[in-house]
């Protein structure tokens, strides 16, 4: 993959809170301490802070580049009934915060389709909530990408149970800023929840 | 990780924050959150099936065998355990970022 040259981050530009910028440098921090497969951590890093650089070279960017396409591949699966028992699975036999974990992953890839595709998009995505949060959703309603928070319905997932722990934990754990952004009461508890709990599929 | 979480989310929702930075303190913390479950997974993944999807994904990628490929990965607990563990220090640093910012 050729390297492109990285652009300024907007966010730096737009004048970003310094206490942002503080907990992103924080969690970028783990990232470089931890022994995480450095080339990967770059790339993701790059996609979730509005910057796109690629390295080249590597074997980890083949497997990137291979689960990549794999995630690609799977989100134009339309198969209701087997998605929700891929989430009943990994529910079963787990700890809770296992489940969470487990059920985002099957979602994490949707998010990494949604990045790299929605980058020209996402360069220019208004800043104001509400108007992303209905960009998002016209979007995936064109199938053209998956939004996190609105990749649940997209993908038709059936069931409520099925549908509000994809959901719940799209919304809070996934690239859905907007949702978090706009809950009203009982905040602290439902962030928390959210991420913790996601409900159990029957 | 529950608990440091409810705390971190607390001192921010206290804080005189706007609400739109504190929205984004949220984002920034589920990105941080999740990046440290894929590169993680990746690490567990069993290679030869990722490899044998992704070189014809799509006659080979069906949700059985997409699930397969993830139960792989995650199976004996290994990778929840360190995704588990990298979340606990994205927390940490995160908290102690917080804490140099007075929130």
């Amino acid at each position: 993959m050729s390297e492109m040259s990285e652009q300024p981050n907007p966010q730096e530009l737009n004048g970003e809170h310094p206490t942002v910028t503080k907990v992103k440098e924080a969690t970028e921090a783990v990232w470089k301490k931890k022994n995480i497969i450095q080339e990967y951590a770059e790339i993701h890093k790059s996609i979730t802070h509005d910057r796109l650089a690629w390295h080249g070279g590597g074997i980890y960017i083949k497997w990137v580049n291979d689960i990549d396409m794999v995630s690609k591949a799977i989100t134009m699966v339309d198969k209701k009934s087997v998605w929700r028992k891929v989430v009943a699975g990994l529910n079963s036999g787990l700890g809770r915060v296992w489940a969470a974990t487990a059920t985002a992953t099957i979602l994490a890839p949707l998010d990494i389709a949604y990045n790299v595709v929605t980058w020209p998009v996402r360069k220019i995505l208004p800043r104001n909530l509400v108007k992303r949060s209905f960009l998002v959703a016209e979007l995936a309603a064109r199938n053209i990408v998956l939004g996190a928070g609105a990749s649940a319905a997209a993908i038709g997932f059936e069931g409520n149970i099925a549908q509000k722990t994809v959901k719940a934990t799209a919304e809070t754990v996934l690239a859905a800023p907007e949702v978090i952004g706009t809950m009203a009461k009982r905040r602290i508890d439902s962030v928390v929840n959210k991420i913790m709990h996601p409900k159990k599929v029957a | 990780m529950e608990e440091k979480l409810k705390e971190i989310v607390t001192r921010i929702e206290k804080s005189t924050l706007s609400e739109d930075d504190k929205a984004e303190l949220y984002a920034t913390i589920s990105e941080g959150l999740q990046a440290t479950v894929w590169p993680v997974l990746l690490k567990y993944m069993p290679k030869e099936e990722l490899e044998f999807l992704s070189q014809d994904p799509k006659s080979r990628v069906t949700v059985e065998s997409y699930a397969k490929l993830i139960e792989d990965t995650i199976k004996d607990g290994e990778a929840l355990k360190e995704i588990e563990g990298l979340m606990n220090e994205v927390l940490g640093e995160v908290d102690k970022a917080l804490a140099e910012e007075k929130v």
